[in-house]
């Protein structure tokens, strides 16, 4: 089945090393891309302020 | 993953037919059978089950309706035929079916069409819990199930007919690649997020900015500017593809045309020297008829030449000899008698002096006559002889002047000649004048799209740096009026995924794009039976896929057939590393446009591949030659026979 592309993966991890929300958040954005193709909006918004608010 | 199962039910040849694939010490199986026994059907049902289509269909199956044509017509009590065809995989430990069941009238319409009554697919998976299978029928869910396993846009590197392998690389290939490394590496979807962030940017910013009307105009102006790069942005794409498919046509004509000249440009030469020989013509015409004009002048006068000098020369002795008579203007003298006086010295005539007047009128009245006639023959002589010589030039420059014409004339009637020679020496000319027509036309459309793309460019970027200065302006505006804190850090942090996202994409294009590469190269080298004729594969930033001779030149368009069928080989497994999926090859004819002993070779190549993936593999027995049983001898996991006798296809041992 597919799974993400590691690469991709690390490469979140490379560019956003003094962010760890963003990297978290990006990794997140990309998984529920790669899952079930439901409405974007409020899953975006739900992931973005989960990860914002977050402790790192 | 693995296929392990494909059943069939009443789909085209096969009544009821199931292949299984165990996996032995390999992971390869062969399948023999004749033409339309069945072997692209397999394909096709695989196509059918997961995406309800059938890409494999020769023009004889297209005729026919999905049911099998026994089923059809077989009397039985029920109106409809069932087809079913199920696809059982194998996924670290998880069994999957796909499912696809229709039914269709057993009664032909008006169209003499087997109508599809139903048509549904199923997924049922068992993740490992005893013989509990979760059912998935819902649409949605079923495309999301498909494209985790088989994604549909990515299938022509996971299964194909062989004939295509070795003009993998021949038409619109620079497309085909650039499209399967962006989806293969997922970098599409990086464009997804990238483009829902903006979205979601905008609607935070609309939030910040609430009722304020100048603020909004600027966001307004903003979002203008945003969405017109974003159709600039899909103008680029579809220029550039474009562009990369008028370069490929291009190739593909230089093929075709090979080493014979412009014949659009010979045909230019033509007409322009069919013109100038015209015009030179119509030239040497013209002079020719001044030519003819002269003429008869001069020949006249050459005629009387000698006369004319020798009369000449008369009147010029006799001046000399002062044998014609002085010339006396005889009115002076009438007048002078009229008057009674010397019209000279003024003075009043005398008697003697009015009779000698009287007596020289009488005598001049003959002589001086002859003397003005001598005189006028004279300058008319003389005129005559200037005419004469001025004639003479003017025949002389004409006669220079056609002469000259001439050669010209015969100059470029013999570089039309070599023209002529030139084009009628080439088989086919009028094919070959069409390929070049064509070949003007798609460099016209190269240089017209080139510019187009320039000028995209500019006005992008024209609107990046507007979108950067409003962009600015806005952020100061909120900032002064303080927006809500918690929604501008949602903005700046969006804005900072944006970015990584971003730049993300950026480095992962050029980056999968060099792992294609060096893994097709890597590929390409372990598996060739010549390597050392070779030295690099190169994969362009336009996606054009080259191999490079020892002697460093570009050799991809004298790659043998078997050469280039392994070079799609390689890209193929190139892709299938990229794409992180496990999936099975399945190959019709995978030698088919191979000959001779590369058939050999290729099939070692295949062999080695069927160590590390399922490899499905659909042989004529033509194909299936004693060579090819020795290569595969040792090799195969399953080896089956397929028949098709009276309509129906099924499998023996070999």
């Amino acid at each position: 089945m597919i799974k993400a592309n590691p690469r991709i993966l690390i490469k979140f991890e490379d560019l956003s090393r003094l962010n760890k929300k963003v990297c978290q958040c990006l990794k997140e954005l990309f998984m529920f891309e790669l899952s079930e193709k439901k409405q974007f909006t409020d899953e975006y918004d739900k992931i973005i302020k989960k990860n914002l608010n977050s402790q790192d | 993953m693995r296929i392990t199962k494909i059943h069939l039910q009443n789909f085209r040849q096969y009544r009821n037919c199931v292949y299984t694939f165990e996996k032995r010490a390999n992971d390869i199986h062969i399948i023999v059978g004749e033409n339309f026994q069945g072997k692209s059907n397999l394909l096709n049902s695989i196509n059918w089950c997961l995406y309800n289509e059938e890409p494999h269909l020769t023009d004889k199956n297209k005729a026919l309706a999905i049911p099998n044509t026994n089923a059809l017509i077989e009397p039985s009590q029920d109106p409809v035929v069932p087809v079913m065809v199920e696809l059982d995989l194998e996924d670290e430990g998880k069994k999957i079916k796909f499912v696809r069941k229709a039914q269709y009238s057993k009664q032909p319409d008006l169209n003499s069409k087997y109508r599809e009554l139903f048509n549904k697919l199923i997924i049922q998976k068992n993740i490992g819990r005893g013989n509990n299978w979760d059912i998935i029928d819902d649409d949605e869910l079923l495309r999301f199930e498909i494209d985790k396993y088989f994604p549909k846009n990515i299938r022509e590197v996971f299964f194909f007919d062989g004939e295509q392998l070795s003009s993998y690389f021949k038409s619109s290939s620079t497309q085909r690649i650039k499209n399967n490394i962006t989806l293969i590496s997922q970098i599409q979807i990086l464009e997804i997020i990238e483009d829902r962030l903006d979205k979601i940017i905008t609607k935070k910013n609309s939030e910040a900015i609430g009722g304020s009307k100048d603020l909004s105009l600027l966001e307004k102006e903003i979002l203008a500017l945003k969405n017109s790069n974003s159709e600039i942005s899909d103008c680029l794409e579809s220029l550039k593809s474009e562009l990369l498919e008028a370069k490929s046509e291009k190739e593909r004509l230089d093929e075709v045309i090979g080493s014979i000249d412009d014949l659009t440009q010979i045909n230019d030469q033509r007409k322009l020297l069919q013109k100038q020989i015209i015009d030179t013509q119509v030239t040497i015409l013209e002079k020719e008829s001044s030519l003819i004009q002269a003429a008869p002048g001069y020949i006249m006068l050459s005629y009387c030449h000698q006369d004319l000098l020798e009369f000449q020369n008369l009147i010029s002795e006799m001046q000399k000899k002062k044998q014609i008579p002085p010339r006396i203007d005889k009115k002076l003298l009438e007048q002078s008698i009229k008057d009674d006086k010397c019209v000279v010295c003024n003075t009043k005539l005398t008697k003697a002096g009015r009779e000698n007047i009287e007596n020289t009128m009488e005598s001049i009245s003959i002589s001086s006559e002859f003397a003005r006639h001598l005189n006028e023959q004279a300058s008319q002589i003389s005129i005559n002889l200037n005419n004469l010589l001025h004639t003479k030039e003017l025949i002389t420059i004409f006669m220079r002047d056609i002469h000259h014409y001439k050669e010209i004339e015969n100059r470029l009637k013999q570089r039309l000649d070599d023209l002529d020679r030139k084009i009628s020496s080439i088989p086919d000319l009028v094919y070959m004048t069409n390929k070049w027509n064509k070949r003007k036309e798609i460099e016209n459309a190269i240089e017209m799209t080139t510019q187009e793309i320039g000028a995209k460019k500019a006005e992008y970027k024209r609107n990046d740096e507007n979108i950067t200065m409003k962009q600015g302006i806005l952020d100061k505006e909120l900032k002064k009026r303080g927006i809500v804190e918690s929604l501008k850090k949602e903005i700046d942090f969006c804005r900072e995924l944006q970015r990584v996202v971003t730049e993300a994409k950026i480095q992962l294009i050029d980056e999968t794009r060099e792992d294609a590469r060096k893994i097709t190269k890597q590929t390409f080298f372990s598996l060739h039976w010549a390597k050392e004729s070779y030295k690099d594969v190169l994969l362009s930033e336009n996606y054009e896929l080259d191999v490079r001779h020892k002697s460093g030149s570009s050799c991809i368009g004298s790659l043998s057939g078997a050469e280039r069928a392994l070079l799609a080989l390689s890209y193929i497994m190139a892709m299938h590393k990229i794409s992180n999926l496990n999936l099975p090859l399945i190959i019709d004819t995978p030698i088919a446009t191979i000959s001779g002993t590369n058939r050999e070779n290729f099939s070692k190549v295949l062999a080695e591949i069927g160590k590390t993936k399922e490899l499905i593999l659909l042989f004529t027995p033509a194909e299936y030659s004693l060579e090819l049983q020795s290569v595969f001898n040792e090799e195969h996991a399953t080896l089956r026979r397929l028949i098709c006798s009276n309509g129906e296809s099924h499998l023996e041992e070999y």
